[in-house]
């Protein structure tokens, strides 16, 4: 499958294939994770978070492929994994070194900042509670009729499982924005 | 509450574009003037977001665990409670048929998520789940091994006649597979599956069904023959393999766990990954290319010579090369004899073990999977090589039996971790490998081998190195009493063209006092044979003294004889010679070449920026040289004055040109010794590259061995870097310079 393919591939919800082709990168990438002083399973962590990353910008119909997937994710790689030392290095000394930037790309900085938001939220969604966990993938991923779902997890009305649902969301919200402050008084 | 979950509603069907043109304009015009609103917006979207990722994460999770064939962990499961896996697998029999073609076979199956009359078990029950999950449909042949992998990535390995029909006899001709996957948790809860298992929750590995069916016959699978399964994403500790049975209601509850064995798939060993943790990171640090293994490869075994015992090291000792080099091919020879003692536990792997078994030999072992890379990876870090002998000692066992013997000799947090691994009860190798025992033998001996030999290369390269380093030092010695016989030779000859000139001047013979200049010659102890005439008169040293210092010094004298007022002058004037781009060359040379002395001067100066000064009496070139790693640069002028030369240009030549043009020289007997210089130069700088590169080698294996070996103590050897009696001799600035200028005097 050639980068084109695979854009399309993604853009029509088959991820299944893309992801599969996409992952013939990982040995190169994890390899210069590696040799910039990286560990194998950060590397992991870091080519799958890219991918994310892909997938989500592929989406959008803006988004163009200036000189091809494999240069993206590398890019994107690069910068995750010097935001990962970066965090690594706060933990071990307690201060923050600053490092000059190389080529340093905005739109792929603001891209992983909006990936590590979602990143959040998507952790605080899956340590909800197993119900409220369940309800909201039903019904946002799933694409589940509120009433179906009533009647799957044994709710008395659909207007039950709306409030519910509303209840685990203000649940998620609220840990969500505590989680936000504390990481941003760090 | 009630406005909030309103606002939240509102809020949704905003992101969601639900909402109408107008109501969603008016909608934005408020969070303009809103901020609480705004942040309220900003929150929920990436909620919102949040959720949508965890499908995107799991996708790329079942991606990642295709790629590795199942060996990354799952790290999301459902609710608590003990841990399992949870497997459907039900082949059962009712009928068979004598014959059957292909069409019977998808007319009457399954057909996506539409279902047979009935089930693999015979019956007409049939769990929601059942319905709710297409099928993926293999035509295979079952009387060949057969290999197939779904869409979410579980490898089912097939054997030959797996499949019996209703009587008990095995099935021949094309048979439909049939198989329904929940592997991630959205897919389970879609499908309405739970997790009981009677009245207790699981955490699940992945579920999946599988049924035969020859026409419409129901096949099962001979229990003596079974099916060999692989679910994406490894077994966590204590996972068991359950059967489910369908309960009135639609339901599936989950009975007769079995403990999972993990069979273990023989990859290549060359793609596997056995250096130590940190070896990339090192050499990248020493700013190596890691991506060659030749190279990385080369490097790493060459530490094996620590471990050798065998070859007598001759460091700390200055013994000649030859009786060096005589020494290794003794001890080479006696190698054979000898055995490898092994360094006590907790020195590290001898590299050598690790060249032994990353070899095709051990293809198709235990130890070219990648369940064995994970442990070497720990071994490395143990430093206890009898962890690494266990391994390649029990190829036959099961890994996690294996992890358990380690777990017994290793300590601390090493143990913790190979009491991990063997939880995972990693079992052993699909088709074990029949040379087991050889390959035993082959491991002890090979390492012994190679151990030896890679010592003894290493001791030759190390004594060729030497061997150079000796030449080396004797071409500069050389070289530096040449030069100084020249600079010699120029001040002998230029004193004397300086007391000729004061003598006409004078009118009166000065030469007789010339022994003086020999004693006066900074650079000879003893007196040059032609000037080594006796002193007869001092009565003229007066005049001599002054000649003599200022050639010394190049400075102008302007002497009044006292007695007849005749006067003598030398003069010394100032030039300055400054090239253009000078930082870009490896090596700079400016020459002076005075036309009547039969050697040149060399000028000191520092940026490309010479200053000298010029004797009145002569006339000189100036030749300048530059060197840029093969390229050589040429500049010569001639007849210079004493001025300034600003931003001298050097014309590139190829060798034969700069030849024709130091030929050119030859009329003031100059070519020879200029050529010298030249040669002289290019070898340095050769050489001088060298040791840096080896210096910078020295310094890289030295950080290794630091690190992999670090109770391995080289003999008689400082652990500054250069510990290998590579031996760098820099080069004395001051011997460069024609003429010494003594401080003291303060006379510049």
């Amino acid at each position: 499958m050639n980068d084109e393919e695979i854009l399309q591939q993604i853009r029509s919800g088959k991820n299944d294939n893309a992801l599969g082709s996409l992952y013939r990168h990982l040995p190169a990438i994890s390899r210069m994770i590696r040799d910039n002083g990286g560990t194998r399973q950060q590397a992991e962590d870091i080519f799958q978070e890219s991918l994310i990353i892909f997938c989500r910008k592929a989406q959008d119909k803006t988004f163009t492929l200036s000189a091809g997937i494999y240069p993206y994710l590398y890019s994107v790689c690069r910068f995750l994994l010097k935001d990962e030392l970066r965090k690594q290095q706060r933990s071990n000394s307690g201060a923050c070194v600053a490092e000059p930037e190389d080529t340093v790309d905005y739109a792929v900085i603001a891209t992983i900042e909006e990936e590590a938001r979602y990143r959040l939220a998507e952790k605080i969604v899956t340590e909800l509670g197993d119900r409220c966990r369940e309800l909201l993938l039903l019904f946002y991923n799933g694409n589940m009729r509120l009433k179906e779902i009533a009647e799957r997890m044994g709710y008395s009305s659909e207007q039950t499982a709306k409030n519910q649902k509303y209840k685990c969301l203000e649940g998620a919200r609220a840990k969500y924005r505590q989680e936000q402050l504390s990481l941003n008084s760090l | 509450m009630r406005d909030e979950l309103e606002l939240m509603e509102k809020i949704e069907l905003y992101l969601t574009n639900q909402l109408s043109r107008e109501e969603a304009t008016a909608f934005e015009q408020q969070m303009l003037s809103d901020e609480e609103l705004r942040n309220g917006v900003a929150l929920q979207r990436d909620i919102m977001r949040g959720i949508q990722r965890t499908s995107l994460s799991q996708q790329v999770k079942a991606a990642a665990n295709k790629y590795h064939s199942g060996k990354a962990h799952l790290r999301w499961g459902l609710g608590g409670g003990i841990v399992a896996i949870i497997i459907i697998v039900s082949l059962f029999l009712l009928r068979s048929r004598d014959h059957v073609d292909l069409k019977a076979i998808s007319q009457n199956a399954y057909i996506g998520t539409m279902l047979p009359t009935l089930n693999e078990a015979g019956t007409a029950d049939w769990a929601s789940a059942d319905s709710m999950i297409p099928a993926e449909t293999f035509i295979i042949d079952p009387s060949k091994d057969t290999v197939i992998e779904t869409l979410k990535g579980i490898v089912l390995a097939i054997p030959a006649n797996a499949f019996l029909d209703g009587a008990g006899t095995i099935v021949e001709g094309p048979i439909g597979l049939y198989i329904k996957e929940a592997i991630d948790p959205l897919t389970i809860m879609m499908a309405g599956l739970s997790t009981w298992s009677d009245g207790r929750l699981l955490e699940t590995g992945g579920m999946f069904f599988i049924d035969a069916r020859q026409g419409d016959g129901i096949l099962k699978i001979d229990p003596e023959n079974g099916i060999y399964a692989e679910i994406p994403g490894s077994a966590k500790a204590g996972m068991q393999l359950f059967s489910g049975k369908r309960i009135p209601g639609g339901g599936i509850n989950w009975v007769d766990p079995k403990p999972l064995s993990h069979e273990l798939l023989a990859v290549d060993i060359a793609s596997l990954d056995f250096y130590p943790p940190d070896y990339h990171g090192l050499l990248h640090q020493h700013e190596y290319v890691t991506s060659d293994k030749r190279f990385t490869d080369s490097v790493y075994y060459s530490l094996a010579e620590l471990f050798d015992t065998s070859v007598d090291k001759m460091e700390g000792q200055r013994l000649t090369v030859k009786q060096e080099i005589l020494a290794v091919m003794d001890s080479a020879f006696r190698a054979d004899t000898t055995n490898t003692v092994l360094l006590p536990a907790g020195c590290g792997i001898n590299p050598a073990k690790i060249k032994t078994i990353w070899s095709n030999k051990y293809q198709n072992t235990l130890l070219a999977t990648r369940e064995f890379e994970q442990r070497i990876n720990l071994i490395h870090t143990s430093r206890n090589h009898a962890l690494l002998d266990l391994y390649v000692a029990n190829l036959d066992k099961n890994l996690y039996e294996i992890d358990s013997m380690a777990a017994s000799i290793a300590k601390g947090s090493i143990r913790k971790e190979f009491l991990q691994f063997a939880a995972q009860r990693d079992g052993k190798l699909r088709s074990g490998s029949k040379q087991l025992e050889g390959l035993r033998n082959y491991y002890a001996e090979k390492t012994r081998l190679l151990t030896t030999a890679i010592a003894t290369t290493q001791n030759k390269i190390r004594l060729r190195e030497e061997a150079a380093d000796v030449s080396a030092q004797q071409k500069r010695t050389a070289y530096n009493q040449q030069a100084e016989a020249g600079m010699r030779r120029v001040f002998e000859e230029e004193l004397s063209v300086n007391l000729k000139s004061a003598s006409r001047q004078l009118g009166r013979d000065l030469s007789t006092a010339s022994a003086v200049q020999a004693s006066a010659n900074p650079y000879t102890q003893a007196p040059a044979s032609r000037y080594a005439v006796v002193v007869t008169n001092t009565g003229w040293s007066n005049v001599d003294k002054y000649v003599q210092e200022s050639t010394v010094n190049r400075t102008t004298i302007d002497y009044t004889d006292p007695q007849s007022g005749k006067k003598a002058v030398i003069e010394y004037k100032p030039i300055l010679i400054n090239i253009d781009n000078a930082g870009n060359y490896d090596r700079l040379m400016v020459y002076l070449i005075p036309a009547r002395l039969s050697s040149f001067m060399k000028l000191d100066g520092s940026g490309g920026t010479y200053m000298e000064r010029l004797n009145g009496l002569m006339q000189y070139d100036l030749v300048c040289l530059g060197i840029k790693g093969t390229q050589q640069y040429y500049l010569r002028i001639r007849d210079v004055t004493p001025k300034r030369y600003e931003r001298l240009y050097l014309k590139p030549l190829d060798a034969r040109t700069l030849e024709a043009e130091i030929a050119q020289l030859k009329a003031a007997g100059q070519a020879v010794p200029i050529r010298a210089e030249i040669n002289y130069a290019i070898w340095d700088l050769a050489n001088t590259k060298a040791a840096q590169t080896r210096a910078r080698w020295q310094a890289m294996i030295g950080d290794l061995e630091k690190s992999f070996f670090p109770c391995v103590e080289r003999k008689g050897l400082d652990t500054s870097g250069n510990d290998r009696g590579y031996y760098v001799e820099p080069v004395r600035a001051d011997i460069w310079r024609p003429f010494l200028r003594p401080d003291s005097n303060g006379r510049q």
